[in-house]
This record gives C-alpha cells, structure tokens and sequence, in this order.
C-alpha cells in the first residue's frame, strides 16, 4: 500500500515537473523569437543607417523634408519623386550632421522617384545595395524601413510585405508596386525599404490608410529608370503600338489577347497580329491584361525585347524594337487602326469603300 | 368777361345738379398723393436729398460743424482704403490668408502638413484627380516665413501615382 502511494505521488511529481518545464520552455522559446527579431532589426538598422539621409529642399509651395539613400559610393541618391523631383536647393543631412548640397539627376513621375547626386561628399560615403531581381521576394517577406519621420531622429520600422499590387482604388499604377504592413509617418517618403540582409528592395512613395501601411516602387523599376539615365540622360518609355483586351478563351494561361495593331508601329513591323495572346514579354510572363501593364514599364525606346505569343496552338517568338510612344492624342502621320478582332468582314468591307 | 348776377344765378343753378363720377371720393386721398409725389420728384434728387438732410438736422441738438466734420472723416477713410485696395490688389485676401496660415501652424501643425502634402501630390500626378480635392490658395503655400521656416513639409504622398490607361503599350 505504501508503496503504491508513493509510485503515485511520485508519477504526479513527475506529470507536474514536466508540466512546468513544457511551459516554462514555450514562454523562453516564445521569448527567443521576439528577441532574435528585434535583435535582426537592430543588426540591420546599424549596418543601414549611414546610407540614409535627409533631404531638405524647397519648391514652388516653400520648404519640404523627406528621406534618402545612397545607392553607390559617388554620392549617388535615390529619393521619391515628390521628395525630389520639382524640388531645388538640396540639403543633404548624412550621419553625424554633416551637410552638403546635391542636385536633382533625373526624375519619372510614372514610377514615383527622383535620383539626385549629392556634392563633396567624404571618401567613402556607406550606401545601400539593391538587392538582386530574381531573389524570390514574397509576401510575408520581413521587411525593414529607416527614414527620418517629421523632425525626429532616423528611425526603424519593421513589417511584413503584405502584397504585390497594380492598381489601388480602381486605378492603374505604372509598375507593380510592394505593399508593406510598415507603418510610416510623413517624412518617409523617399526612404528604402530594406530586407533582412539589409538590401533595398524598394523605395517608399505613399502611406495607405493614414499610414498603417505603405506602397513602395520595387528596385526593379528604379533600375529601370537608373539604366535609362546612365545609357540616355533621361527615361525612354518604349512604345510598342498594341492594344490589349481580355479575351475569354485563354491561351497558355493567358487572357492577355492582341486586340488592335497600328500601322507602322514597331509591333506590326515585328511580325505581331491581332487574336494573338500574349504570354511573354522581355522577362515578364503575362497572365492578364494587367501585366501587360507592367511589362510595358520596362520597355525601353530603342533598346530590342522579346515577345512570346500564342497562336494557332504554337508558341512564337518574336523580336520588337519599342519605339518612343507618340504623343497622347497627336495623330501620328500614316497610321490607321488596323481592323479590331471584334470587327466583321462586312464592317471591314464598308471601311475599305 | 365779368359775370352778372343774371347769369351766375343761372351758372350755379345749373351746377347744382351736377355729379361727381362714382368713386371719386374714395379715390381723392390716393389720388391727392399720387399728384403730390409727381409734383416732389420733378426736382432733382440732390436737392431733395438735401431738403430731406436739412429736415434731420433741423432736429438734432448738436453743432452743425460736428455732422460736417464726421462726414468728411467718413469719406477720407473710404478714400485711404479704396487706394490701398487698388495699390496692393489682394491685400485684404493675402492678409486673412497669412492669419489663417500662422493660426493653423501654430496651432494644428500636423493638418497643415497634411493639407500641403497632399495639394503637392496632386500637382505629382499631372493633372489625374487621384487625391482628396483638397486646395489652399497659392498666397497661403508661397508664404515662406508662415510654412517655410517654421515648419517644413514631411513629405509623404498619400497615394501613389496612378492611372486610367487603355491597355496599351
């Protein structure tokens, strides 16, 4: 009898010391986790925050602040367009209150953002890498934001990448843009959104929702505009003379039909016609009309790009050399539409009379 | 040509039967005052402004120099203020402009921030109706000394720039 009591006190001892190891442990691993993360976030801010800087400027409507970073150790500043872009009189704050003057390089209202470089700047300045296209950014990727919000200090903030978006609101971005669940204050615009290595994978431009979170324009597309500059001084949109619609009988997984070509326009020249579907264009797959959207972001006047298409169940590749888009509503010498998918032969036939 | 007693006799005789018109005696106050007022305005209207001018002071206690020396008082005045108005056009309006400006900063910074951030955005977007029809006139914004050296502009759009295109490239 003893001996069966003491086997049971002796198993509930057990069951109890197992209990309170087991929870004790949840609480240190929960711990661990929060701690490693802010302990990341406090790595990154470290590495990251000599390359950020504020830019204090005046434009037509009087003095503005936002925030920067240098993407190279020239002195070279990316900002947003509505930090830089009709600005003038650059005052550059780097760390350790050292001041100097920068001037704008070039600016795309499109994508949201203006380069600029900065003068006299020490040997040495730190900058930020971008990170590299095709690393796999994804959603809930932990992101990391510095910047310089209102007239306080440079300070971290840390969220989760929340999506990859187009439009917002019914309408239509030039490029996709990241959506972060970072929250942002005014005065951050312009600042880089970092992952945990510390790479830019975008630039902040807008809050959402009273700054709960922000839009930021992916480093793909400030390449773009970077290259541009570097190989032409200024951005060259390319034109490739297509238009789009969404067709119900999808191709390869893409909606992305041909509806009309314009006579003489580079896309006619390069062998494209219409009722084809788009499923590649550069390196950009396409899936809907929408991407078609994106894709053309990255065209470049001048510079040759490929274009996969389906038709009559074969895959055909075809090479275009975009042209610079005429203007918005200038009559372009020469060119008619061609006849719409949509179109019938008898609608052809009157237009021909 | 005199009348005799013979014939005024008769005159009288005659008259006594006679009418005036139905309503005519109900219609002679309106009548009386309409021809009163015809008669009062074929005089000119200063002299009946100054009959009437007379009319009130006539009444009053105090010195006629006193009403004289208000009255040109009054016109300097509207005379200061009409050539101010036509040597500095907008005055008035950049003045309530600049006072609204420095109550707003002084008092709700963070609005103003917000007003201008977005009004900036909207001029970003070429045109596009992408923001809060939020407009503050030019005199309040070029302000230097309201908005420029006190408090900058935090710039941070409030949404991206964005588009209405046909699906074209």
């Amino acid at each position: 009898m003893t001996l069966l009591l003491t086997f049971r006190t002796s198993t509930l001892a057990a069951l109890c010391a197992t209990l309170v190891l087991f929870a004790g442990g949840a609480r240190a691993e929960e711990g661990s986790v929060a701690d490693s993360l802010s302990k990341e976030v406090k790595e990154v801010f470290e590495r990251c925050k000599g390359a950020v800087v504020k830019i204090e400027a005046s434009d037509k409507n009087g003095h503005l602040c936002g925030t920067g970073f240098f993407i190279d150790p020239s002195g070279t500043l990316l900002t947003s367009y509505s930090v830089g872009g009709e600005s003038r009189d650059f005052v550059v704050s780097c760390q350790g209150n050292v001041k100097t003057t920068a001037r704008l390089l070039i600016a795309d209202p499109r994508a949201g953002i203006a380069i600029l470089k900065a003068d006299n700047l020490p040997t040495c300045t730190p900058f930020l890498p971008m990170v590299k296209p095709a690393s796999g950014l994804a959603v809930a990727t932990p992101v990391v934001t510095i910047a310089y919000p209102m007239d306080m200090p440079l300070t971290p903030s840390f969220g989760l990448i929340s999506g990859f978006d187009l439009k917002y609101l019914g309408r239509f971005f030039a490029t996709t843009h990241i959506r972060a669940s970072v929250p942002v204050q005014r005065g951050q615009g312009g600042a880089p959104l970092l992952n945990m290595k510390g790479e830019v994978v975008g630039v902040i431009i807008s809050s959402i929702d009273n700054g709960s979170s922000c839009f930021a324009i992916p480093v793909e597309a400030v390449e773009k505009i970077h290259r541009d500059y570097e190989r032409y001084g200024e951005v060259r949109p390319g034109w490739l003379g297509v238009l789009v619609c969404a067709t119900s009988a999808a191709g390869k997984g893409s909606t992305a039909e041909i509806e009309r070509l314009e006579f003489n326009a580079p896309a006619i020249k390069a062998g494209l016609r219409p009722r084809d579907i788009l499923l590649k264009i550069g390196q950009i797959s396409i899936t809907s009309p929408q991407d078609v959207l994106n894709a053309s972001f990255f065209l470049t006047a001048g510079e040759k790009t490929s274009i996969v298409v389906w038709r009559e169940e074969k895959e055909l590749t075809f090479s275009a050399e975009p042209a610079e888009r005429p203007l918005s509503g200038a009559p372009i010498p020469g060119l008619q539409a061609i006849p719409t998918v949509s179109a019938t032969s008898e609608d052809i036939t009157l237009r021909l009379r | 040509m005199p009348l005799d007693d013979q014939t005024l006799s008769k005159l009288l005789r005659l008259k006594r039967h006679e009418q005036p018109p139905p309503g005519y005696f109900e219609d002679f106050l309106k009548e009386y005052q309409y021809r009163q007022r015809a008669e009062l305005l074929r005089r000119p209207a200063w002299r009946i402004a100054l009959d009437r001018w007379e009319a009130f002071t006539e009444g009053l206690t105090l010195a006629r120099f006193t009403y004289g020396t208000a009255s040109v008082a009054v016109l300097c005045l509207a005379g200061a203020l009409t050539y101010n108005m036509l040597e500095h056009p907008g005055s008035s309006v950049r003045t309530s402009a600049v006072t609204l400006a420095q109550s707003a900063t002084v008092g709700k910074p963070a609005q103003v921030m917000q007003v201008a951030t977005a009004t900036q955005f909207e001029e970003g977007s070429r045109g596009s109706s992408l923001t809060p029809q939020i407009r503050i006139p030019d005199a309040l914004l070029n302000q230097p000394t309201v908005t420029g050296s006190q408090h900058p502009r935090y710039i941070l759009d409030a949404r991206p720039v964005s588009y209405d295109p046909p699906f074209d490239f």
